[in-house]
């Protein structure tokens, strides 16, 4: 009997931390958020501006788009290039808003990315309109002349929106 | 049974140590980041970076220095959403850390990936109004109550 008391003396204090430890585990280890990965969650989180109406027509732009925005950013220096564009057709029909990454030795660091604009729809490969430049990446990066067919606020770009879904 | 108490012992201390490690390495993951950033750009323009980060909060934290060539004007950082909207603003970025406030006016920085806009105001000066390259740094991740 006396050996049964010590042998539970012994074990109580190991219930105690199974326990303790059960809790933590079930209990989300007390965690500050329970989403606490550095990879992104679901985007609805982020998509506070875009309501249905609002929702960007985003499409991969032609080789021949991709093409005349390339031209505007090596004509302004040969070492750049801009390999891939995706297009936004501005639901108030003022054209469509281009957006490609400037790759190259002269945009270091965080990767500047270009806004353009066009008039002629930039999906169609027998695309031969022109572009102008609309953000200040496409203002520093290219030869395109100034935009003054969309209006442009830099804090709020829906273009930006289709480039982060379909930048890869 | 000696024998026997001891390995039940060893067995829940083995299982504690790794509920705890398990636990700690979650909230390591999620603290905060801090980092250089850098680009190059003309003044008077803002440009829209492509580097992608995460903050994992509810509300987050940000803060953010620069340095670069401006003629004595002025530097705007902004966080811009997966979506292109600017969600929070740094105004009149110097060498100190300076925070990041929303659209509200609030410290909270919503959570989700997110990138960089960047203005320089500054006027030309003798060296003209060529391409500035700037550096600083950057704060994010910092859990905001």
């Amino acid at each position: 009997m006396a050996h049964s008391v010590e042998q539970r003396r012994r074990v109580l204090p190991l219930r105690a931390v199974a326990l303790t430890a059960t809790l933590l585990l079930f209990g989300g280890c007390g965690s500050t958020n329970s989403s606490s990965s550095v990879e992104p969650r679901s985007s609805s989180a982020t998509d506070q501006s875009a309501s249905p109406s609002a929702r960007p027509q985003c499409a991969t732009a032609s080789r021949a788009t991709t093409s005349t925005v390339n031209a505007t950013v090596q004509a302004k220096d040969a070492r750049n290039s801009v390999a891939k564009v995706v297009s936004w057709a501005d639901p108030q029909g003022e054209g469509w808003w281009l957006v490609g990454a400037i790759s190259g030795p002269t945009t270091p660091g965080e990767g500047a990315l270009g806004i353009w604009a066009t008039e002629e729809d930039p999906t169609q490969e027998s695309f031969a309109g022109s572009v102008s430049a609309v953000d200040g990446g496409a203002h520093t990066w290219s030869t395109a002349p100034e935009n003054e067919l969309v209006k442009y606020d830099p804090t709020d770009v829906p273009a930006l929106g289709c480039w982060s879904q379909n930048r890869s | 049974m000696r024998r026997s108490v001891f390995s039940v012992r060893g067995r829940v201390v083995a299982i504690a140590l790794a509920v705890v490690a398990f636990c700690l390495g979650g909230q390591l993951a999620a603290q905060a980041t801090e980092g250089p950033i850098s680009g190059s750009q003309d003044l008077n323009v803002t440009v829209h970076y492509n580097t992608a980060r995460y903050n994992s909060y509810p509300q987050n934290y940000m803060s953010a220095w620069f340095s670069g060539s401006n003629g004595g004007g002025s530097t705007s950082m902004g966080v811009r959403n997966t979506s292109g909207l600017q969600i929070a603003r740094a105004a009149n970025v110097t060498g100190s850390w300076t925070p990041f406030y929303n659209n509200s006016g609030g410290l909270g920085v919503s959570p989700g990936t997110f990138y960089m806009n960047v203005l320089i105001i500054g006027a030309c000066g003798g060296s003209g109004c060529g391409v500035q390259n700037w550096h600083g740094g950057l704060n994010w991740n910092i859990r905001y109550y």
